[in-house]
């Protein structure tokens, strides 16, 4: 049984309540790819709270564990995918603290900070009069014409994994379960208990400065 | 060409997050698409956000070990077993 990307709300209900069902009734197929299709991105989620891999593991397997224990109580009031995102958050949330976690940064990516913005220093300074205030200074890359394989290459993932580790608790979760995991706004809100306004800013905040990693990035291979 | 009314790409920066997930008022909307028609600088800040949320989904995931699925699938058999299952 393969877990798909349900077209339609309706549809994804329907295929969550097969799925539950199966559980339920014990189906070990079902549970395996259930396993398979969330537990890698699970694992990604689970690394931005602890310390070690080992460690990101034991989260998904207590949280898979949670899931059987609670399948039960499960009413489908949200998608499957955004409840057991829920019960991992928590656990990770609490194997974290209780870790107190402390994350080493590169230099790289402490350099794209103040909340993730385009630098001011990109637009014509309004304060001066000019005409065109707030226009740009000089016209930023369009990264349309940057080469597939350079912007989706190994050295570009791997700065981007990076980014996303050093970026704050808050803006690392909102960003990997909208971006990387795929949750719906109202999914990541729901999983993560923040409101829809907290969310878009969170959003916002870690997307621009992720940006602005690449960014660098992308500059300092076309120099070289 | 830039009114008091209209947004300069400044200001369109801001908004490119709720703009990609159609959260704006209609109105504002409306400003961003006009904008950006005209503006390169704003087109290529938007490919940029655009090739982000694309290295965003290519970054790989880890699979997890054998071992943790083999613990999971144990698992699974003793809570079935247990008669917890229906």
């Amino acid at each position: 049984m393969d877990i798909a990307t349900p077209s339609t709300p309706a549809a994804g209900r329907a295929e969550d309540r097969r799925l539950v069902e199966a559980l339920r009734r014990g189906d070990e197929a079902a549970f395996a790819s259930l396993i398979r299709a969330y537990g890698p991105t699970m694992l990604r989620v689970a690394r931005g709270y602890v310390a070690t891999r080992a460690v990101a593991e034991e989260v998904v397997q207590e949280t898979w564990l949670g899931v059987l224990r609670g399948i039960d109580r499960f009413e489908g009031r949200s998608s499957l995918k955004t409840w057991v995102f829920r019960i991992l958050v928590n656990r990770a949330r609490t194997r974290g603290a209780s870790e107190h976690r402390s994350m080493p940064f590169s230099s790289l990516v402490e350099a794209a900070d103040e909340d993730g913005r385009v630098d001011p220093a990109a637009f014509i300074d309004a304060s001066a009069g000019a005409t065109w205030g707030g226009w740009w200074a000089a016209y930023p890359k369009s990264w349309d014409t940057v080469p597939e394989e350079r912007l989706l290459g190994r050295e570009m993932l791997a700065v981007a994994s990076e980014a996303i580790e050093a970026l704050p608790e808050r803006q690392r979760e909102v960003l990997v379960l909208r971006d990387v995991a795929g949750l719906s706004p109202q999914e990541v809100c729901t999983a993560l208990g923040v409101t829809d306004g907290n969310q878009r800013v969170l959003l916002h905040r870690a997307r621009g400065k992720v940006r602005r990693v690449l960014e660098a990035q992308l500059g300092e291979t076309e120099a070289a | 060409m830039s009114g008091p009314e209209e947004l300069t790409c400044r200001e369109l920066v801001d908004l490119v997050t709720d703009y990609l997930d159609h959260r704006l008022a209609l109105g504002r909307h409306v400003q961003v698409e006009q904008h950006l028609v005209l503006c390169t600088g704003c087109q290529r800040h938007l490919s940029q956000m655009h090739g982000t949320l694309r290295v965003l989904r290519a970054v790989p995931d880890d699979e997890l070990q054998p071992e943790t699925l083999g613990v999971l699938m144990e698992a699974f058999h003793d809570w079935r077993d247990a008669g917890e299952a229906t």
